[in-house]
């Protein structure tokens, strides 16, 4: 489906400025607001050149002069950009006073305070500004900003140049000059410096390299004879010491690879009639695959028998071979590529079609799925002579398309004679018009207005939502009013906290808190319920989602398997729809695992490729869940525990760097939760006990690569309402940055409650000891448990009694386990937590025994689990040296 | 009440001025606008405003103050402002106001049939800024001339590095047939001014074979900088002899020439 709007607003209809040059920024936060810059000029004067606002998709636009940038016609070259996650938008300008290269900066578009001013320097040319938000990983949560920039202060004429700032979220972000150019040319490279962002910190930016010509700019015969398109690349958010020097060319072992070569092409002054009133020369635009950064495209123009041609290729390879031509388009000009998340391929761009006074420019907008079979639809097609241009460039030497999810948002100026046959696929005008009398009409509706060039903006939705449903399991919740609504990416780097994915140990009805679902953590061999809240952005028909859950057993380090797939039918007029299947956890496995979703239609499957036997992390697993509103995740771990008494709860921590650091995480609560606690303290493996403190950040000293190491939080005791969780984050901490982390939720339950939950996991602890290690008393104790648990309700009395009976089979079992193997222990002091259980075992005190009785198992399920993951490691070590000899 | 010099700076400030009748205080006709310091007025009258707005009267707009004045619904007022925001209806920023007070709506519509006072004295002061920009120019100029041009060429003038952007300097030959200012006796003088289309220079002056005219000649970066866009004076050619007309007001048609004359003599 695709949607065209004429964006002048309805009190501008007398304008008849030729509003060329566009420019479009969508906010991933919000798609519903957008902003679009061109050559327009502030219509009652003043300092600021105006932005083109909506707030409803495209559907209708304002004029807000808030860009401190004002020639009597407008700003100079403009393009702008929202950041990732935190709604910023910036503009990187040519001033329209000064001329001088600028970036500017607001958090509120709609607001009218001017742009605040970051960076004015003269003497450059045609910026081009990306910008995203560090989602994973070290720095998660920065904005990043890039302006591709002909900066002619470049000595050596190695013009193309990326400013950057790692840290666009600063009241005055920093930018940084990075000379792209490593090789001799003509005197300087052409003007288009493009970049392209991925999530994971790959960036990519393509320029057009000259090095000689022919004719004169000044008559306006200029020709490139030889230029080169040159892709450089950085692999970490330009953040190295060389940036943008990760690929090289083969033939000099220079940064830049030559991904198109002995181009030619005009590069005029002017436009002259012959060639639609517009000036040409060099094009290029680049971009990267949201699903994986070794996909890129490439579009360049080059003349290919004395026709001004636009060419396609990619790379898979991350820009080290190219593709050879996938698509030519003649008399092609202003091409715009872009990636969506389910890795089509868009291409906006503009063309002349026929000669003389029937000559036409068409704006095109074409997509693929696999690079060589192309859709092709015209969004515009007008007379190219009329109207008379007022200035160069007529169009603009750029226009702009974005992908934003599943979607294509552009923007292209054009002819805005309102004929419908000029606009194959419909448009809107806001301005006064008359489609019938092809008519253009001022304010007061009666006087006439001569066509001008306007900008259009389009939408090309791919689920066509009047047809077929977007369905997505939210990635985030925080009430009923505010929570993710399908987001491509997803806009909270936290989405493995409280997704609308979740467990259960019984099929029964869930219960929301603050629209939030309640997690329970699984049970080892027996039948847990994994659950899954499935929502649609329109509910117009009806249709089947299948639905395939999905287990990591250790968490992070193990891969995704699949538990179960099941379907659910969405009937008409519904909106979301609760799914639920059973599933079964290895009776070796640790309870504290991922679980995720990724759910399919026909019209709507999840991005391939899917979690199975991907492993959770940044970058891969967890972008695939980020880029794909299909996909959802949860880490997990909850606790029942009986107010007034306190107990010790573990996490585990793994170094997945492939080098040895220091491992920093920070301790979160809010204020109210933390004084539920009792004297709550933190402790390492291998250290003391620390009192927690909401922010505070404790560090694991030179960890090992994949070293595992125990994290443990305790307190004396805990009051808080009945069935309410007080949740503590652990978040891992890289520059200042939360990365990865966890939740260890302690929720007041009643004693029948906590009973059951505590011998179910004393069951799940002793299968794992029998299953795994061939702990010889454990048949027994499980029996045992397996007969209280059979009650319909379990007292206090039959819990004690309980522990009377198995106090010393217990007692044997965690010797045994401790005599395996003396590393067992795991700095854990395991056999100080028996002596306290056994000790108020004599003393009949049940609260304590319970406490004991909790913080003795959990202590002995890390200690299993990190013998297990040890295990595994070793294996894996032995296997890769295997695999290296001859 | 304003003042009369009040409302000469205001003028002289504002590209929007009108007088309107206030429906709503701390509200606007685009909701997001609505503030304490925003009413909705509905224009009565059109005083001054560029042409595409000259047709608003009727409609209601908002229109923000600085600080909010004491206003009632129903009470008449002129408003001198500038564009803010454009949508399906118009916001405007306020650099001033006065009250109408004492006129009924009606009475205030029949005077402004005529010529109203403030009418007056905003046309008043429009033309006196004008009258004052074009006197600066004449004043900052090496030489005023009225003439005829007979030869355009191309500047000898290279760029340093090609871009889209660049001025493309050319040179006008005038042949004088008046001197205003300066120099009685200079017979021919050359012009040099930006040829480039480019959306940087359209606006500048452009001179072509046979064109006629009154140019206020400025004599290279000594000329005054007010009015011209940085990025323009800064191209100015170096060297002690370049004569440039970069300012909208040091080019005007032969029908101005009695008013330069008048103004050269204030």
């Amino acid at each position: 489906m695709i949607k065209v709007v004429n964006m002048i607003p309805q009190t501008l209809s007398g304008e008849t400025n030729q509003d060329s040059e566009p420019n479009l920024a969508v906010n991933p936060v919000n798609p519903l607001q957008i902003a679009g810059s061109a050559f327009t000029p502030n219509p009652m004067g003043g300092a600021n050149a105006p932005i083109y606002v909506s707030l409803d998709g495209g559907d209708t636009w304002t004029l807000n002069s808030i860009v401190p940038s004002a020639g009597g016609l407008g700003t100079g070259d403009i393009t702008l950009k929202f950041t990732g996650t935190s709604s910023r938008l910036f503009t990187s300008i040519l001033d329209g006073t000064t001329g001088a290269f600028e970036v500017h900066l607001t958090t509120d578009f709609t607001s009218s305070a001017t742009m605040v001013q970051l960076e004015s320097r003269g003497n450059e040319d045609q910026p081009f500004v990306q910008a995203g938000t560090v989602m994973g990983g070290a720095d998660t949560g920065k904005d990043r900003v890039y302006i591709g920039v002909n900066d002619f202060n470049a000595t050596g004429g190695k013009t193309a140049t990326m400013e950057q700032t790692l840290d666009g979220g600063l009241a005055s972000p920093v930018f940084s000059s990075i000379r792209l150019e490593k090789r001799t040319t003509l005197g300087q490279d052409g003007p288009q410096v493009r970049p392209a962002v991925h999530s994971d910190g790959t960036i990519y930016a393509a320029f057009m390299r000259w090095i000689s010509s022919t004719g004169s700019f000044a008559a306006n015969t200029l020709i490139i004879s030889n230029a080169e398109a040159i892709i450089v690349r950085d692999d970490n958010w330009g953040k190295g010491a060389s940036p943008f020097t990760a690929l090289t060319d083969s033939s000099d072992s220079l940064a830049g690879r030559r991904a198109a070569t002995s181009l030619s092409f005009p590069f005029n002054q002017t436009g002259v009639a012959a060639k639609g009133q517009e000036r040409w020369g060099g094009d290029i635009s680049i971009a990267v695959d949201p699903r994986n950064s070794s996909t890129v495209y490439l579009a360049y123009s080059t003349t290919v028998s004395g026709v001004y041609t636009i060419r396609i290729i990619c790379s898979l390879d991350r820009g080290v071979t190219w593709s050879a031509t996938l698509l030519s388009i003649a008399n092609g000009k202003n091409p715009a590529l872009a990636i969506n998340s389910l890795g089509k391929v868009g291409l906006l761009n503009q063309q002349l079609s026929g000669t003389g006074t029937t000559q036409r420019w068409e704006t095109h907008f074409r997509d693929t799925i696999n690079g060589t079979s192309w859709t092709d639809v015209i969004l515009c097609t007008a007379l190219s002579q009329s109207p008379a241009r007022t200035f160069s460039p007529y169009m603009g030497d750029y226009l702009y398309m974005m992908a934003a999810g599943k979607d294509f948002y552009g923007i292209f100026s054009a002819n805005n004679l309102p004929d419908l046959a000029n606009f194959p696929q419909g448009v809107t005008y806001a301005r006064n018009h008359n489609f019938v009398t092809k008519k253009l009409f001022a304010l007061n509706g009666v006087t006439q207005v001569n066509p001008s060039v306007d900008p259009f903006f389009f939408k090309v939705t791919q689920i066509d939502v009047n047809v077929k449903s977007d369905f997505y399991v939210r990635d985030w919740t925080n009430s009923t009013a505010d929570h993710d609504t399908g987001l491509e990416p997803s806009t909270s780097p936290w989405f493995y906290v409280g997704s609308d994915v979740w467990n259960q140990r019984t099929n029964t009805a869930p219960t929301f808190i603050n629209d939030q679902p309640q997690n329970t953590d699984p049970q080892n061999n027996a039948t847990n319920f994994t659950f899954a809240r499935i929502s649609r952005t329109d509910t117009s028909s009806a249709e089947t989602v299948t639905v395939e859950f999905l287990v990591a057993e250790f968490g992070t380090g193990s891969p995704y398997q699949s538990v179960a797939v099941t379907t659910v039918a969405f009937a008409a007029g519904v909106g979301s729809v609760i799914v639920s299947a059973p599933w079964t956890l290895n009776p070796t496995s640790s309870t504290h695992l991922c679980l995720a979703v990724q759910i399919s239609t026909t019209t709507d499957p999840f991005v391939a490729p899917g979690l199975n036997g991907n492993t959770p992390g940044w970058p891969v697993t967890d972008l695939m869940v980020i880029n794909d509103n299909n996909k959802a995740q949860r880490n997990m771990s909850v606790h029942y525990g009986l107010s007034g008494f306190g107990s010790k709860h573990f996490a585990i921590v793994r170094n997945a760097s492939k080098q040895g650091r220091n491992f920093d995480f920070k301790i979160l609560a809010d204020e109210k939760v933390l004084s539920g606690f009792d004297t709550p303290v933190i402790q390492v493996q291998d250290g003391k006990p620390t009192a927690l403190k909401s922010g505070n950040i404790i560090s694991l000293a030179e960890m090992k690569p994949g070293e595992y190491r125990w994290v443990s939080f305790g307190y004396t005791a805990f009051k808080t309402n009945l069935n309410t969780g007080l949740p503590i984050d652990m978040w891992e901490i890289v520059d200042n940055k939360a990365i990865n982390g966890c939740r260890i939720n302690i929720v007041a339950a009643t004693s029948t409650k906590a009973l059951s939950e505590l011998l179910l996991f004393n069951l799940a602890v002793f299968q794992r000891l029998l299953s795994a290690f061939k702990i010889d008393v454990a048949p027994d104790v499980i029996k045992q448990l397996k007969k209280v648990l059979s009650l319909k309700s379990i007292t206090n009395a039959a819990y004690m009694n309980l522990l009377v009976a198995i106090k010393d089979p217990f007692t044997t079992l965690v010797k045994q386990w401790l005599d395996t193997d003396a590393s067992n222990d795991k700095g854990l002091d395991i056999l100080t937590s028996l002596e306290a259980l056994l000790k108020f075992i004599e003393a009949k005190n049940f609260g304590n025994s319970f406490a004991n009785h909790v913080t003795l198992l959990n202590k002995l399920d890390i200690a299993v689990t990190l013998v297990q993951k040890t295990k595994r490691v070793q294996q894996k070590l032995k296997l890769n040296k295997k695999k290296k000899q001859p | 009440m304003s003042s009369k010099s009040d409302i000469k700076k205001y003028a002289a400030q504002s590209a929007f001025v009108f007088t309107g009748k206030v429906i709503k205080t701390k509200a606007a006709t685009m909701q997001p606008l609505a503030a304490s310091n925003t009413i909705i007025a509905e224009v009565v009258h059109i005083i001054n405003a560029p042409p595409m707005f000259t047709s608003v009267n009727g409609q209601q707009i908002t229109v923000r103050f600085k600080k909010m004045p004491s206003l009632k619904a129903g009470q008449l007022i002129t408003v001198f402002a500038n564009g803010w925001v454009f949508g399906d209806s118009i916001a405007v920023d306020a650099v001033g106001y006065t009250e109408e007070t004492g006129k009924s709506i009606a009475a205030a519509k029949t005077a402004m049939a005529g010529k109203s006072a403030i009418s007056v004295m905003v046309e008043n002061a429009v033309t006196d800024n004008k009258d004052a920009i074009l006197k600066e120019r004449i004043d900052s100029a090496e030489m005023s001339v009225v003439g005829e041009v007979t030869k355009v060429k191309k500047s000898d003038m290279e760029p340093t590095h090609i871009s889209e952007h660049n001025p493309l300097w050319q040179e006008a030959t005038i042949k004088v047939d008046e001197v205003v200012k300066g120099k009685k006796s200079t017979k021919e003088v050359k012009v040099m001014f930006p040829a480039s289309d480019d959306v940087r220079w359209k606006k500048i002056n452009k001179y072509s074979e046979g064109q006629k005219g009154i140019w206020m000649i400025q004599k290279g970066k000594k000329q005054a900088a007010k009015g011209i866009a940085a990025k323009v004076f800064a191209a100015i050619p170096g060297g002690s002899d370049v004569f440039t007309t970069l300012h909208q007001s040091d080019f005007m048609p032969l029908n101005e020439l009695s008013r330069i004359k008048s103004l050269i003599k204030k």
